[in-house]
């Protein structure tokens, strides 16, 4: 009874591992989630644009990065949950830190339009941006 | 005006229909992803879905048989049940995806917590739709949903190049990568399929016995399938427009509800970004009646219990209890917190694999002289209507393959 017991035990435990062990990521998923990151800040900058012009209503301005912001923590949790495969390290690293400043930029834009916060998030956007295109080429 | 007033039962259909949720997103990502290059996909399954609303409308009124009524018939009662759970199901799955997409659209209006407004919306829908009849439904959600039309003027502000426009309705092969080819095959099969969901003919051959359309009502039923499809392939092409002008460019992929008002708002400014959000609701909350509505009439027509929005909730009790379940089971599943477009991505998916056992009843009964008499199919609509259905059989067999190979179209 006790040995099956271990047995069982042993089972849980090595499926546990098996789940909790991060998975190697491809160098076409980095590219996926490259592109996602891109998307989300260029949508993110035409947002800051639209406001900065006063062409959104302010419930809107203040709602929509919340669904940016879900779209980030998706791809965000796909990159923790990758493992790096080798010569992909550095790629993984630089989109981490860039969802990461994505969320960051997204979780402080102000409430109301009419601020100067958000053309430098604009500029910030812009930068992530950037970062993940540059990644993306490099893949 | 009674005329006029008629044509809203075709507008309602196809607003609610195929500019749904699933359509609104999945167009506005094909045009973010290829331009204008799927624009055929529109006029084929607008098409399509003339031919067979029109159908599904006449065999209702000829053979006074909806839509439910000829697939237990004509398949027989162990495979029509099959063909009933599944559209029942794909109805659920719709109809919480939509009243996911309401809060969402709410939140976006007012600054109210979505999963609040969620559940205000699904209360107050449900109690619009167990106050007015049939008519007021569809004159309500039909009409509202024309503030649409902010997407079509949008996309003509936005100036794009018209001769692109127009080679965009020509056909072409994509001639990229092997996941280029698929994305688009995808995107091809989604758009396709949003545009004959089920539920669009389960509503419309029910509102046609609804309204109590005769046989002279024929040329009318014509007309309305015909204009309320035109007009919501006119909004559909209008979307794509916009996507390839405002997203393409900026290598925006639009995964949210909340980014598609995005070009209009660069197009007009606060107003007109108010009118598409409007316009957005209306639809969507078009699609989440017709939806919960659909469940209830399919299940009562396949059995042949009393059914109708014209009938007091004590005559027709069992079609009532279950449109009313349909609504709060939705939005049980809405509340849970599953993202709308995944919901919706499912059903457009799984719709199209099912889709075939829905529409091969329609065309068999429509063309059956015994049935139909002289207001049978013809022999050149016979034939239009089984390239159409190879059509849809094709994309039945080649979507969950895409789906997955595609990773549910992510570029």
């Amino acid at each position: 009874m006790l040995r099956h017991r271990a047995v069982l035990m042993m089972g849980v435990i090595l499926f546990l591992g098996g789940c909790s062990r991060q998975k190697p990521v491809s160098r076409e998923n980095l590219q996926g989630d490259a592109t996602k990151i891109v998307s989300i800040s260029a949508e993110a900058e035409l947002l800051c644009d639209l406001v900065v012009q006063g062409r959104t209503a302010s419930p809107y301005a203040a709602a929509h990065p919340h669904y940016l912001q879900d779209q980030d923590k998706e791809v965000s949790k796909e990159l923790d949950r990758a493992g790096a495969a080798a010569g992909l390290e550095s790629s993984l690293q630089a989109l981490r830190a860039a969802a990461q400043q994505l969320q960051d930029t997204l979780a402080v834009l102000p409430q109301n339009s009419p601020d100067p916060r958000w053309s430098e998030a604009r500029r910030r956007f812009a930068l992530i941006r950037q970062n993940a295109e540059h990644v993306r080429r490099a893949l | 005006m009674k005329k006029i007033l008629g044509l809203t039962l075709g507008i309602m259909t196809a607003l609610g229909g195929f500019v749904d949720l699933g359509q609104i997103v999945f167009t506005m990502q094909a045009g973010a992803l290829f331009g204008y290059r799927l624009l055929w996909v529109i006029v084929i399954g607008t098409a399509a879905i003339i031919i067979y609303m029109e159908m599904c409308g006449r065999v209702a009124v000829v053979a006074q048989e909806p839509v439910l009524a000829t697939v237990r018939t004509r398949l027989g009662s162990k495979l029509g049940l099959g063909v009933l759970v599944a559209s029942n199901l794909l109805n659920l799955i719709t109809c919480a995806a939509e009243l996911g997409g309401i809060g969402i659209l709410i939140h976006l209006l007012t600054g109210w917590p979505a999963r609040l407004a969620l559940a205000a919306a699904a209360l107050l829908l449900g109690t619009i739709v167990w106050l007015l009849q049939f008519d007021w439904i569809e004159r309500i959600f039909g009409l509202s949903g024309l503030l649409m039309i902010a997407f079509a003027v949008a996309a003509w502000k936005l100036h794009p190049q018209w001769h692109a426009v127009g080679a965009g309705f020509v056909p072409t092969f994509p001639g990229h990568s092997r996941h280029a080819l698929l994305l688009d095959a995808y995107f091809a099969v989604g758009i396709f399929s949003a545009m004959l969901m089920e539920y669009e003919v389960h509503f419309y051959s029910s509102g046609a016995l609804e309204e109590d359309w005769k046989v002279k009502d024929l040329g009318e039923n014509v007309a309305v399938a015909a204009f309320g499809s035109a007009l919501g392939s006119v909004l559909t092409c209008a979307l794509l427009v916009v996507a390839a002008l405002v997203f393409l460019p900026r290598g925006i992929f639009p995964d949210a509800i909340s980014s598609a008002v995005l070009p209009v708002a660069a197009a007009f400014g606060p107003r007109a970004l108010y009118l598409a959000l409007f316009g957005c609701l209306a639809c969507i909350t078009g699609a989440a009646v017709e939806t919960a509505l659909s469940g209830a009439y399919n299940i009562c027509q396949f059995y042949n219990l009393a059914w109708g929005k014209n009938l007091k909730a004590k005559q027709a009790p069992v079609y009532t209890a279950l449109w009313v379940a349909m609504l709060l089971a939705a939005a049980a599943i809405a509340l849970a917190g599953i993202r709308p477009l995944t919901l919706v991505n499912f059903s457009i998916i799984f719709g199209m694999v099912i889709m075939p056992f829905t529409y091969y009843p329609i065309l068999r009964v429509a063309g059956d002289r015994n049935v139909m008499g002289k207001h049978a199919n013809g022999r050149f609509y016979e034939a239009v209507g089984w390239v159409f259905f190879a059509l849809i059989a094709a994309a039945s067999i080649a979507a969950l393959p895409l789906m997955f190979l595609t990773h549910s179209g992510q570029p």
